[in-house]
Order: C-alpha cells, then structure tokens, then sequence
C-alpha cells in the first residue's frame, strides 16, 4: 500500500527499533541536506546542489519518503542540465519534509526536537 | 578462505542507507559475516588490513554536511586504487546512477557486479553476496574432487596395464 508521504510496504519491513532508528538519522540528516540545498541554489552552486539532492533522493528511498525521493530526484536532474529552476520548488520540498515530520511525530512519536 | 568468517565492507557516504544495507544482510545472510563500514573510498582503504572479501561501493561521495569541505574521490577512482592494493577483493558497485557509461567504466576498471540502488537493492545484493562467498567457500573442495578423479583414473589405467603386461608374461 502506497501514501503519498510514505511507502507502507517498505516501512512494514522495519521493526519498531529501525523505525525509530532510522526515521530519527533520516529526519536530522534531510532537514540539514534540505537547507543546505537552498544555499547552492542562491550561490548557484548547481554541482554541490545536484550532489545533496542525490544524497537526498537515496536516503528518502531507504525509508521510503516518496514524494521526498520524487522532488529530489527531479532536483538533481535540473541541477546537472544547469536549466532553469524554480525557488518555489525548495518551499515545496521544504513544505513536504514538515508534512512527513508531522505524520511521524503522531505514528511513531519522532520529532526533530528530540536530535 | 583461511578466515572463520567472510569479510564484508559497505563503503557509502549515506550513514543512513549504510545502516540500512547492514542490518538487512546480518538479518538475512545464511551464514555469519564480519560486516564493516565506511561512509568514504579514503577510510576503505585506511582500513584494509581488515582483509575484505567482498566490497559494495557507491559512485557518489559527498562530504558531510557537518563543515566538512574536504574533496573525495568517487566510487571508479575508489575501484582502481583497489585494484593495487586488494587485487582478489570482489568489487559491486551500488549507486543510484543510472548512466550505463557510469556501469561500464566501473565493470572497465575493475567492479565484477554493479547494481542500481533501489528499494529492494538490499535483497538483490543478499543473493549476489551469498553466491560469491558459496562459492569461494566451495572452490577449493571442488579442486580436491576433481583432483582426486584424476588420481583415481590415472592409477586405474596404470593398474589395467599392469595387469595387461602381466597378462602377455
């Protein structure tokens, strides 16, 4: 079964301590990617962008964050054409890490205050 | 193999896929194995005294996003230092890289597998591990087998002329 924050079949695979685990590495590691991602875009850094986003799209896919991995993938191949690129897009991904933030806060109780 | 347990490094710059991809095989391998990693090429081979048997890498190193600026080499400059220094390690590429140029030039210099990194990647890379390591474990007994027929009808036809030069006496 699929979601559009995450892919139910992938998380059922984890036992609860990986959930925790892993959600908490994904959860401090993305939001740091994330913001440092909107720094490349502002110094048009487009080779250290397109590299976080990969790094982005491969974690995402690990814990199965879908639509994380869809906007990071379509990031990083923007990126490595250099072609024009929307601002808007980092405020969607922005806006759709703190959607997953908050689905894991109320099913697991993970939240970025407890880093 | 002369060691009681296979060696296995997972060399990617993702603490979190490597995680991941480690707790998946020490779940899933049939049998137990020493599992190390390594989130750059450089700590790989500051570590190879280790004597891997098997080393997944990815393509992609990127330093963390904790300060760190330093510049790393990527997975194919990874593989041909390890060609020097670990020629019988058996190399898979892991990485989200599509680009069969990318495949090519890592199987080129030297990687015996790559696999696209994708959500069942880590099962994929179970069988591929428990194929290479049955099989290292097995060639020698193989040798044996097949050295033991080779004596076995070397010394049935020297007895068949034995017996036929004894039988013309």
């Amino acid at each position: 079964m699929v979601n559009s924050e995450l892919d139910e079949d992938i998380v059922s695979r984890f036992s609860h301590q990986q959930i925790v685990t892993y959600f908490n590495l994904y959860l401090k590691n993305a939001g740091i990617i994330i913001e440092s991602m909107n720094q490349d875009f502002q110094n048009k850094d487009y080779e250290s962008l397109r590299a976080r986003a990969h790094k982005l799209k491969g974690s995402s896919m690990v814990v199965g964050a879908l639509r994380i991995k869809e906007m990071a993938s379509e990031i990083e191949n923007e990126a490595k054409e250099k072609s024009k690129m929307d601002e808007h897009k980092f405020q969607q991904l922005k806006e759709q890490f703190i959607r997953l933030s908050d689905l894991l806060k109320i099913r697991y109780n993970i939240s970025l205050d407890q880093q | 193999m002369a060691k009681d347990q296979p060696v296995i490094f997972l060399v990617d710059d993702d603490e979190l896929y490597l995680l991941r991809l480690k707790d998946h095989l020490t779940e899933k391998l049939s049998f137990n194995a020493r599992i190390f990693t390594f989130t750059s090429g450089e700590e790989c081979l500051a570590n190879l005294e280790l004597d891997p048997d098997i080393i997944v890498l990815d393509y992609y190193f990127t330093p963390n996003d904790r300060g760190n600026d330093q510049k790393l080499m990527n997975g194919i400059q990874l593989i041909g230092r390890l060609k020097e220094s670990a020629p019988d390690v058996h190399m898979i590429m892991l990485s989200t890289e599509t680009d069969v140029e990318v495949a090519n030039r890592a199987i080129n210099e030297g990687a015996k597998d790559y696999i696209i990194k994708y959500e069942y990647a880590p099962i994929q890379l179970q069988y591929l591990i428990s194929n290479i390591i049955l099989k290292r474990m097995y060639a020698p007994k193989v040798n044996y087998w097949r050295w033991g027929a080779i004596a076995i009808g070397v010394l049935m036809i020297l007895m068949i002329i034995y017996l036929v030069s004894g039988g013309q006496k």
